[in-house]
């Protein structure tokens, strides 16, 4: 399992992008065995802007936990047990455009994925339009993205039904389920680390 | 290996389908094995006041058979009471109690369901 440690330092570097930078190595040095990747970036790169780091200096593990200052040795190794990649199912219960949830469910779903997680996108209840390929709109294109990194689109077979929707419809790829609420049972019990109804 | 499953359900029955979805997964969870507890909470009492049959869809009667099952139901007492819901009105068996239960519920479960918004 890697890890990725981003520490963003002031150019030139002042006392305390040095300090954060010595505990950084510190513990790389009591983790010489772990995959740890670490990048040394200024606070003026395209990095920085991507994760939203303003001040220096930073360090982001795994692109999720960002912490300003100077974090010492063992916060630096705390946080990397934290930031470690898990499996998150999402539930989406609503339809796309209707309200803010399947933007929020498949932004999440992307997010996630970048961080290195694992991610499953249940489709029930009027969630199952998400997978409507007539759509138009901008969520259509996520969701493919979602499913191209890995991403994982089940639907309820049953709610599929109930909208007049066949699995033909759908985005190619997406898993429909004859029996929904056994594999959600299944999936929320046994796989999944944490889940979110949206 | 039983597992146990706790659901939060902030809504109440005939306004989304969140209380049948909960209900559902309550269920089946059961039928598999696991511990389920179920917490009614917010605008969630609502459903155990349902308990006449119905010619239609019937969320009382899925939290019934849930009770019959073996689901733990509470309802949280404070908002039975800010919904003029006393016992008497709900159905039978089900606990009014505080939200001190549910953060002990939380405390013992593998994992949590929260139906709200």
């Amino acid at each position: 399992m890697k890890v990725l440690i981003e520490v963003f330092r002031n150019t030139p570097m002042g006392r305390n992008c040095r300090t954060l930078s010595q505990n950084v190595a510190q513990v790389l040095q009591a983790n010489v065995e772990s995959d740890i990747e670490v990048r040394f970036l200024p606070l003026d790169s395209p990095e920085a802007e991507a994760r939203g780091v303003e001040l220096a200096p930073c360090l982001v593990v795994n692109g999720r936990t960002i912490v300003e200052g100077v974090p010492g040795p063992e916060e630096i190794a705390r946080l990397i047990e934290e930031a470690v990649p898990t499996t998150l199912g999402i539930i989406l219960t609503r339809g796309p455009y209707s309200s803010g949830g399947a933007e929020d469910a498949v932004g999440l779903a992307l997010a996630s994925q970048e961080a290195g997680d694992r991610v499953g996108l249940f489709l029930i209840s009027d969630g199952v339009w998400l997978a409507h390929r007539g759509q138009e709109g901008p969520l259509l294109g996520s969701l493919v993205a979602f499913q191209g990194a890995g991403g994982e689109v089940l639907v309820s077979g049953e709610h599929l039904q109930a909208a007049g929707l066949s699995p033909q419809a759908l985005v190619e790829g997406a898993t429909v389920l004859p029996d929904p609420y056994d594999a959600l049972v299944d999936r929320v019990m046994e796989h999944w680390d944490r889940v979110i109804i949206l | 290996m039983a597992k146990t499953l706790t659901i939060l359900l902030n809504r109440g029955p005939y306004i989304s389908e969140y209380a049948d979805l909960a209900l559902r997964v309550a269920l089946k969870a059961r039928e598999k094995g696991h511990n389920v507890n179920l917490y009614l909470y917010v605008d969630g009492p609502w459903v155990a006041h349902v308990r006449q049959d119905k010619p239609y869809h019937n969320a009382g009667q899925l939290l019934r058979q849930a009770l019959e099952r073996g689901v733990n139901v509470k309802i949280c007492n404070r908002c039975a009471e800010a919904r003029d819901l006393v016992p008497g009105d709900a159905i039978e068996g089900i606990p009014m109690v505080g939200l001190f239960d549910f953060t002990e519920w939380l405390r013992e479960s593998d994992k949590v369901l929260t139906f709200t918004g």
